[in-house]
């Protein structure tokens, strides 16, 4: 069965709730990943930038890891279009000792990485 | 955790089993009743009065806590455990909520509970306990009314001359804090226990006996690491302490103590089933019931345990507000949704619309559930209950709202669609983060760089650092891309010290991503290194 997904119109019309519902169906997609060991989803709000998509995953193998990317990216483009996404293979992913998140401490650890997928190209091709 | 009568009950049955095993120390049956009996009396003697006794816990696993919560239980008093990672504030927060007049902590969260400011409250009994490493004090004996905030140690406790069996004079109340997404906490009530009720469904269900082992691998704190602890304690079998982050020695101890039921959070699971020592344990463990709950369970994980482990991963829905709600074993969770489960024994659960009406099938909503394990109230608030009537014949019954939305399928499944407060929001931390993200950009035009990369690094003792390893163009140009390279650091980034290493490559993954691990492994030591030397010449020339 699926989580229904309300069709989408355009970027001015989608509120928080649509966004809410979208978010969790992209959620529920990258845990049916079958070679990303872990996923997290965030939204990092970032300077110049405002609100992005941020999937973080940690690859089964190496092998396997631009499948993953690719399958992530068509999951965010799909299921999330009005916010950019980055997805980003990550060695770990920070989680207290009872199984929540970390998102701020992730968040910063992919900061670089960040930077360097958001604004290379843009200053390579300007 | 469990009650002296039951530990001496099982104590005269198998007084030489062990019950509890805790690094190298092995307990018994029979020590760990005599250890919880003089516990429990040095406790009574020392308990403050003026209002009922109620306690709180920050410290690691470790047997000294197993047998201090014996104890507190032994006397009817609850003991609660706190988060020792979250901050001094919602430390302070919970403890203002919970009010305890008992606190027990150990030397390595202590600072924690200065910081909170509840190290030395007037009227409340410090208890400590002896953490890892810690000599043993010589016991002392118990002094009946120890000066105000002077603590007692639990040497002195447990060299208490007067055995204790009964629980003192005060109304049944258990308290549990359950951090919201923000790391608030919020204390969570209940006035009547459904131990004894949960333990036979889960007996009835799992064929649970005194000859299963359980190894214990989350913090004492969680509702989730005493909730199963006890069901085999309560059993007369073995609970096996683990280690959080070790996972060699988890799978050593899966091995060696012949463990046969444990729970694990997604993310230790993951780890575990990644690590190179669990590849063994399909053919050298005892391992027949694994339970995971969250949402970070994946289907790298559900595939992977079957892999591993074989047919044993179990996957449970519950909170500390609502107890175990859901479950779902192994075969039907390798061709469900990763987070799906089905109602346990003598628990409802349904899907609401915004008016709190039942949904039907297939229609995503916000889940409910009527339990005999819920909480019956925050703090002074009363339980976020609404009656529901879901024509089943049993009329309209109270279902506490949570705060997860679901969707129950066409066969009966709950299937979990995420939390109510949405997704997780990370943000930039403004100015200093703008000039941060520019920075690398700048550093790679410089025409002495070839590629290069920037790592934000906490070192121990010191703080955050830059990390910055660059490959020159060529060789005869590295001292001048060295150059470049740290005056563009010091300028953009001032505040944050930088260490600018020479390196061969850039390690990149299949997709672009740089490696950061195994770039930090290659640098790390050179910028240890450079920190020991900064602060050597800061010693030696004087300003």
């Amino acid at each position: 069965m699926t989580t229904p997904v309300p069709p989408h119109t355009s970027d001015d019309e989608l509120d928080e709730a649509d966004l809410g519902t979208r978010l969790l169906s992209l959620e529920r997609a990258l845990t049916e990943l079958p070679a990303a060991r872990q996923t997290a989803l965030l939204i990092g709000e970032l300077p110049d930038y405002g609100d992005v998509l941020l999937v973080a995953f940690v690859p089964a193998d190496a092998e396997r890891e631009e499948s993953t990317q690719r399958a992530a990216r068509a999951a965010c483009a799909r299921l999330v279009p009005a916010l950019p996404a980055l997805v980003i293979p990550v060695d770990d992913i920070p989680y207290t000792l009872d199984g929540e998140l970390r998102g701020q401490q992730l968040f910063d650890e992919m900061l670089p990485q960040i930077a360097r997928d958001l604004l290379l190209p843009k200053e390579m091709s300007a | 955790m469990i009650k002296l009568q039951d530990a001496l009950r099982h104590a005269a049955e198998r007084p030489d089993h062990v019950a509890l095993v805790d690094g190298g120390r092995r307990i018994t049956w029979s020590e760990l009743a005599d250890e919880i009996a003089k516990v429990a009396g040095g406790l009574a003697a020392v308990l403050p009065g003026g209002r009922p006794a109620r306690a709180a816990f920050l410290c690691c696993n470790g047997w000294e806590l197993v047998v201090t919560m014996a104890a507190f239980e032994t006397l009817g008093v609850s003991i609660t455990g706190l988060d020792f990672e979250a901050t001094p504030e919602a430390t302070a927060e919970a403890l203002e909520q919970l009010r305890p007049t008992v606190v027990v902590s150990s030397k390595l969260h202590r600072p924690l509970l200065i910081a909170s400011g509840w190290a030395d409250r007037e009227g409340v009994l410090q208890v400590h306990l002896h953490g890892v490493g810690e000599e043993l004090a010589a016991p002392e004996p118990i002094v009946p009314d120890p000066q105000a905030g002077e603590p007692v140690h639990y040497s002195t406790l447990a060299a208490a001359q007067t055995a204790v069996t009964a629980p003192i004079s005060q109304p049944y109340e258990h308290f549990a804090v359950s951090y919201d997404a923000a790391g608030s906490p919020r204390l969570v009530i209940r006035r009547r226990s459904f131990e004894a009720r949960r333990l036979a469904e889960l007996v009835d269900e799992f064929a649970f006996d005194e000859d299963d082992t359980y190894l214990v691998t989350v913090p004492m704190y969680h509702a989730s690491g005493p909730g199963w602890a006890r069901v085999f304690f309560a059993l007369g079998g073995t609970v096996v302490l683990g280690p959080y982050h070790d996972l060699a020695e988890m799978c050593r101890l899966i091995t060696d103590e012949g463990v046969t039921t444990t729970l694990m959070v997604p993310p230790v699971l993951s780890r575990l089933l990644a690590h190179p020592a669990s590849a063994e344990l399909r053919r050298t463990s005892r391992l027949r019931f694994l339970l995971t709950g969250g949402q970070h369970l994946n289907r790298w994980i559900v595939n992977e345990a079957w892999d591993r482990f074989g047919p044993v991963l179990h996957h449970y829905y519950g909170s500390t507000e609502t107890g175990l709600v859901t479950l779902l074993g192994p075969d039907e969770l390798a061709l469900s949704p990763c987070r799906s489960g089905r109602a346990m024994p003598g628990i409802g659960i349904a899907v609401l619309d915004a008016e709190h009406r039942p949904l039907p099938p297939g229609v995503r909503g916000r889940v409910a559930v009527a339990s005999y394990q819920l909480m019956d109230a925050y703090g002074d608030a009363p339980a976020p209950s609404v009656l529901v009537d879901l024509s089943d014949g049993q009329g309209p019954r109270p279902f506490l709202l949570t705060g997860d939305d679901g969707v129950i399928d066409y066969e009966g499944r709950l299937e979990l669609t995420g939390r109510t407060s949405g997704a997780v929001r990370a943000r930039a931390d403004g100015d200093r983060d703008s000039a941060f993200f520019g920075l690398e950009t700048e550093l790679l035009d410089q025409p002495a760089v070839r590629d290069l990369a920037v790592l934000r690094v906490t070192v121990p003792d010191h703080g955050p650092v830059l990390a910055v390893p660059f490959v020159p163009v060529a060789r005869d140009l590295e001292a001048s891309a060295y150059r470049a390279v740290s005056a563009v650091c010091a300028r953009r980034v001032p505040w944050i010290s930088a260490h600018v290493i020479a390196v061969d490559a850039i390690p990149y993954s299949p997709t672009g991503t740089i490696r950061t691990g195994e770039l930090l492994t290659e640098i790390m030591p050179l910028v240890n290194l450079y920190i020991h030397l900064d602060k050597q010449s800061a010693t030696e020339i004087p300003a």
